[in-house]
């Protein structure tokens, strides 16, 4: 039995039910097998080359020899440029963002750089946080697969921030001297905080 | 450019797009700053160039600094101008003072991960005024409200004594009352992470200024919404202003960048003269574009002499190829927009009143 690792010729691409698909030759143009290499069945070409094969376009399952998938990596993500995002306009499903690149350090620029977020780019973990004024980082680079593929694309992740509270009640000391350095009473002010 | 005269009553309008700033001089080398924004080219303030080409030093002509309310776009440089203005008080709405809004200010900076914000300058000029209060050379911060005088007095102009006045119209108690609130929902909020609080709303804690001096009369309504209310807002002003017969305004900022919100006809009927300039800042950020169509169109009908100063235009991504690239490679399209500077110079000699002459620089536009 011939090894038919040799007739592979593409990457493999890992599916989300954790098979391994990948091209091997025309007559059997896709085909996928389990991670633990023990079989390999092949798909329908009428798949057409798209990724992301899911079962139901299985046909004609036939099991093969094992093949394991060479060189395979933990999958990273290298960051090309970090920006910082701050939530501008919250819309029906999307958000438009101001963005500036973290080195920048400042949002103070002149030259303001804006940007469109649909929902969808951002996990569901953060949806949450969006909320006008929000601040988030977001990372434009390149995501690099298990099996060597690598894409280019971004990635949205809100910043997890404490509550006003803890820092406001820090700054109480501050705020009574300031008042009291400037004369400010409450009775300058014939209103109370609902408090 | 030249020096302005003694005898001359000033008023100069910055716009950026976002960001405005109100110039006034009120004879004899005394002048007002009304909120601040900074040059896009060379990130000073507009104020302190501006004196540099007129030869005006600022530690001493400036006697009064006004933020009107604690939005970026009017507060961006104010504390550099304050800490050069060694003689001028710090003037602010009386619906800031209250401790919620000094913790806020003083805890902002301590907050890691939040950009630099309006409350930055606060804070800054809070650093000042305390600087000044323990060394005893200046008082402390005016806080303005309703029918409040913040200068009262007789100039001599040319031999001849002229009234000089100016009255903060707003904000009014209702107002106060609304942004305490405001703050203490805030601070009792156990769960409400830290963001940056654009999204309170604090236009109607805006100090609006009614200048006099002689005969000129000058109206800068800051950022003052009309909600159709009768304790707030421009209806508030309307009903209840103290200011005398015969005082309407020659020169009308517009308030809130031209928006609806901040438009009342019964402003335009009451406080304005009919032959009156009018100026609008455009504020252009985002998909935010004010004043919009509409509002131009409302503008020009209650004035023939409207200008709208500064503005921004999109700024293209060719000098940052390496960037712009990047961002095609991950289907991102990022929109840049540039800040443009406009100057509006309205001059009128007090004594004896002269018609209006009016400069330009930059980015101005007849509405």
């Amino acid at each position: 039995m011939n090894n038919i690792a040799e007739k592979l010729d593409t990457v493999f691409e890992p599916t989300e039910s954790g098979t391994v698909v990948g091209r091997i030759n025309e007559t059997h143009p896709k085909a996928y097998f389990d991670e633990g290499g023990q079989t390999i069945n092949y798909i329908s070409s009428k798949d057409g080359g798209s990724s992301g094969v899911s079962f139901y376009d299985v046909e004609g399952l036939k099991t093969l020899p094992v093949c394991k998938p060479a060189d395979r990596k933990a999958p990273s993500f290298r960051t090309m440029t970090r920006w910082v995002g701050e939530v501008f306009e919250v819309h029906e499903d999307s958000f438009l963002a101001r963005v500036y690149e973290e080195k920048d350090n400042d949002a103070s620029g002149f030259d303001e750089d804006y940007v469109d977020f649909n929902f969808a780019e951002v996990s569901d973990t953060d949806r949450m946080f969006i909320k006008g004024g929000a601040i988030f980082d977001w990372h434009t680079g390149q995501r690099f697969k298990p099996h060597g593929q690598m894409e280019n694309t971004s990635i949205v992740i809100f910043r997890r921030m404490p509550v006003w509270k803890n820092y406001l009640e820090k700054a109480e000391e501050k705020a009574k001297k300031f008042s009291n350095m400037m004369g400010w009473s409450d009775s300058d002010l014939n209103v109370t905080s609902t408090r | 450019m030249l020096p302005v005269q003694d005898d001359t009553f000033e008023v100069s309008v910055f716009g950026t797009g976002f960001g405005e700033c109100v110039l006034v001089h009120l004879g004899n080398n005394d002048w007002m700053v009304v909120d601040s924004c900074l040059d896009p080219g060379t990130k000073t303030p507009c104020v302190l160039e501006y004196f540099a080409s007129i030869g005006v030093d600022p530690t001493k002509a400036i006697k009064l600094v006004v933020a009107t309310h604690w939005d970026t776009d009017h507060v961006e440089g104010l504390a550099e101008i304050f800490l050069l203005s060694e003689e001028s008080e710090f003037v602010m709405s009386k619906a800031l003072k209250n401790d919620d809004f000094n913790r806020f200010v003083f805890a902002m900076p301590n907050i890691p991960g939040v950009p630099k914000t309006s409350t930055s300058e606060f804070l800054e000029i809070f650093n000042i005024c305390e600087a000044r209060a323990q060394q005893n050379t200046l008082g402390p911060i005016t806080l303005a409200s309703e029918n409040q005088s913040l200068i009262r007095d007789v100039i001599n102009i040319g031999g001849k004594d002229v009234d000089r006045e100016v009255i903060a119209l707003s904000p009014s108690s209702a107002a106060q009352i609304r942004s305490i609130h405001g703050f203490s929902k805030l601070m009792t909020n156990d769960i409400e992470p830290v963001r940056n609080l654009r999204q309170l709303k604090n236009n109607n804690t805006s100090i609006v200024l009614w200048v006099k001096v002689g005969s000129i009369n000058i109206l800068l309504g800051a950022d003052l919404e009309e909600q159709g209310v009768l304790d707030d807002g421009w209806q508030r002003i309307l009903n209840n202003h103290k200011l005398p017969i015969g005082s309407k305004s020659e020169m009308f900022k517009i308030p809130h960048h031209g928006s609806e919100n901040g438009h009342h006809a019964g402003v335009w009927s009451d406080l304005v003269v009919d032959d009156n300039f009018s100026v609008v800042t455009p504020f252009q950020r985002g998909h935010h574009n004010l004043p919009t169509k509409g509002d131009r169109e409302r503008i020009s009908g209650y004035s023939q002499k409207a200008c709208m100063v500064g503005g921004t235009v999109p700024a293209s991504l060719r000098k940052d190829k390496e960037m712009k690239n990047l961002l095609q490679k991950v289907n991102k399209d990022l929109q840049r927009k540039r800040r443009e500077l406009g100057h509006m110079i309205m001059q009128k000699k007090i004594v004896p009143p002269s018609d209006w002459s009016v400069k330009c620089i930059g980015v101005c536009k007849k509405i």
